[in-house]
């Protein structure tokens, strides 16, 4: 298929449409030849858009006992015009719903192709650019996404009312270029709102992963400590405790491979293994010890880092007990809680199956649901490294992650099939006219590196636009925050070491996020351009080391009602 | 020290919804009571203090329904004996001004008042 990047084309496919279209003269030979107005009045009548615009002139001809045939070249170009819809629909295909209403524009686009020479060249024509902006707001569209998917139904009908509303042939050209480039930035808008906010879902779900696999990762570490054998409850809550929130901070910043975290793990196995050497022991020996276990403790205990009187008690007394344990004191042991985890969201081991690289952001997919029901689902996020892919609606709704084992055997079942988009119908009109190739310097870089064909990436992968200009990313001044829900604890990663902090609250008019201590205390005041930044530069992760605040209330209400409070 | 110049303070029995304070509570959600409210703040009776200045969630069970999310800073706070010679160790009065924060129920709170404003 061609490259998207190659629209709009710099030359005519006249010759090529003119070539592949044409009767052979055999045909046409004694028939008599339509005149022009004539053919512009068959087409100016095309209603029934399920016929290619050709057939529709000759049996609207045949109908009235009409004899003429449309000129030749005029007969070639309504012959390109119908293989060019028929190839975009199958090919690119939208809702049925949807593709049922474009069809409207396809006598305009008859019209045009007989009466403008720009039409002949694919992606320069303002009907071009429109059906292909059209394409790609309306390509996740669905009927079962109710309101949500409202924006998109109105833009095309509207646009079909409008431009059909003055006839296939304006009367003032420039009005009618005016409305198809109203029509396509429109298109262009509702677009780039969706993919701002499929933006926002990836923010989110790359800094749900990331903690997730953290808080997998942390607690699969510290649950090894707590159960190997049976501890001292106040190492048990420390450990399970403000050990666990510093673990994660570790494993965000420096990694699961990095010495920080076999260093701290060492440090967890220093406390849940600590005696004294055999033989006599001192309590000197065991002031020793104890003081140094809790050196190595405390320098790890990031999550307390701003609040010494925390980090003194919580010490204080794993210090005390440890005192106690060396000192050969009886101390009450007993088998330890684990902290709960999804062990899913834990790196997934080496050799499950790769993704082709087709299945990379922004991508639309068919997935087979049910025997009856198939959802159209844009790739919002791929990690790699969990694995994982975040597929959602249009517009960022209902999104969902997926394992790449799961989506390989829905892929192997063909239950998944790509859904492209991008100078659609430009591309469409060019193929039809036998275009085969892009232009030599326009092929995207990335064809040079393209994987071998398959089922799934047969067509290179760019996306954008043919206009240039024409919005790609949402531009900054209108990107919504990516904010977690209140009371979500984030990691700070431009501050060394990390904080760890709370949202507290996002004032929307004085454009102000605030974090806050576990007791409310303010840490830390953001104006939004500076969070935005950090969530860009990858230094914000946003934790769920607890439930966020209206989860935690509910479930209390829940627990009260259920004692009848 | 009143928080309401502005807005008429209805006295209220709600039951409020906390955080706790996790150093000494293993559950994460406290509960307590608001004795008035008004549309730019609420006065709480509970049983630890907060820390002036300080930014706290709220869940406010209005009517039976689903608590109203509400984020408001601490103005006040003062042993209950200081007002009427209760346990000082044991209940505190605090007075909270709310704050229209994005993903709270701010603008939900204004329509319970717009119920019960005579």
């Amino acid at each position: 298929m061609l490259p998207a990047a190659m629209f709009p084309m710099a030359s005519s496919v006249r010759e090529l449409v003119l070539k592949r279209f044409t009767h052979p003269e055999s045909l046409l030979r004694g028939a008599q030849i339509m005149a022009r107005e004539e053919l512009d009045e068959y087409v100016a009548a095309y209603s029934d858009t399920a016929l290619s615009p050709l057939d529709a002139v000759l049996r609207a001809a045949e109908a009235v006992g009409d004899p003429t045939l449309p000129p030749t070249a005029e007969s070639a170009l309504l012959g390109w015009v119908g293989a060019a819809f028929a190839y975009w629909e199958q090919e690119f295909p939208l809702d049925p719903t949807l593709a049922l209403k474009l069809r409207a524009l396809k006598p305009l686009a008859a019209a045009s192709a007989l009466n403008d020479p720009r039409f002949l060249q694919p992606g320069a024509h303002p009907l071009h650019q429109l059906l292909d902006a059209l394409h790609d707001a309306a390509i996740g569209w669905q009927a079962e996404l109710g309101r949500s998917g409202e924006s998109v139904v109105k833009l095309i009908d509207e646009t079909c009312a409008t431009l059909l509303d003055d006839g296939l042939v304006a009367g003032d050209a420039r009005q009618r270029e005016l409305q198809l480039a109203a029509a396509t930035e429109s298109a262009q808008r509702l677009r780039s709102r969706s993919l701002r906010m499929n933006q926002r879902v990836a923010d989110v779900e790359r800094a749900r992963m990331r903690s997730n696999y953290a808080r997998a990762t942390a607690a699969g570490a510290i649950n090894q400590c707590l159960g190997a054998q049976p501890l001292p409850e106040v190492f048990g809550r420390f450990l399970r405790g403000p050990w666990f929130d510093s673990a994660q901070l570790v494993l965000l910043k420096f990694g699961a491979p990095s010495a920080q975290w076999t260093q701290m793990q060492q440090a967890a196995q220093s406390l849940v293994t600590a005696r004294l050497p055999g033989g006599e022991s001192s309590s000197a020996d065991a002031h020793s010890s104890a003081g140094a276990i809790r050196k190595l403790l405390e320098r790890w205990l990031l999550s307390l880092q701003h609040q010494p009187d925390a980090v003194r008690r919580e010490l204080g007394e794993l210090e005390y007990q440890l005192l106690r344990l060396l000192g050969g004191q009886a101390v009450e042991r007993a088998a330890q809680d684990l902290i709960e985890f999804e062990p899913s969201a834990q790196v997934q081991p080496a050799g499950d199956p790769a993704l082709p690289a087709t299945i990379a952001a922004e991508q639309w997919l068919l997935l087979r649901e049910s025997a009856d029901f198939t959802a159209r689902l844009q790739v919002v996020l791929r990690q790699d490294e969990q694995q994982q892919l975040v597929l959602s609606h249009l517009s960022g709704q209902r999104p969902r992650s997926m394992g790449f084992a799961e989506f390989s055997q829905l892929l192997a079942r063909g239950a998944v099939s790509l859904l492209h988009s991008g100078a659609s119908f430009s591309r469409a009109l060019a193929v039809s006219a036998g275009v085969k190739r892009a232009p030599a310097g326009q092929a995207p870089a990335s064809q040079a590196s393209a994987p071998p064909a398959t089922a799934l990436n047969r067509e290179p992968a760019p996306q954008q636009l043919p206009d240039a200009a024409a919005p790609t990313a949402p531009a900054r001044e209108h990107r919504e925050l990516p904010l977690p829900p209140l009371g979500t604890w984030l990691g700070f990663h431009d501050i060394d070491p990390p904080l760890l902090a709370k949202l507290a609250m996002h004032d929307a008019v004085r454009r102000l996020v605030i974090f806050v201590n576990r007791k409310g205390v303010e840490l830390r005041r953001l104006d939004e351009e500076q969070y935005l930044a950090l969530i860009d530069g990858g230094l914000v992760d946003i934790l769920e080391t607890r439930s966020n605040f209206r989860d935690e209330v509910e479930r209390a209400r829940r627990r009260l009602q259920r004692h009848g409070q | 020290m009143d928080l309401d110049r502005q807005h008429t303070r209805l006295p209220a029995g709600y039951r409020v919804y906390i955080e706790a304070d996790s150093n000494d509570n293993e559950e994460p959600i406290s509960v307590c009571q608001a004795l008035d409210i008004s549309r730019s703040g609420i006065r709480l009776q509970l049983d630890r203090e907060l820390a002036l200045g300080a930014f706290i969630h709220l869940g406010v069970e209005a009517s039976g329904e689903a608590p109203l999310i509400l984020v408001a800073v601490v103005r006040w706070c003062r042993p209950l004996e200081a007002a009427n010679g209760g346990d000082a160790t044991t209940h505190w009065l605090a007075g909270l001004e709310l704050q229209p924060a994005t993903g709270s129920d701010y603008e939900s709170w204004f329509a319970l008042l717009d119920t019960l404003e005579p």
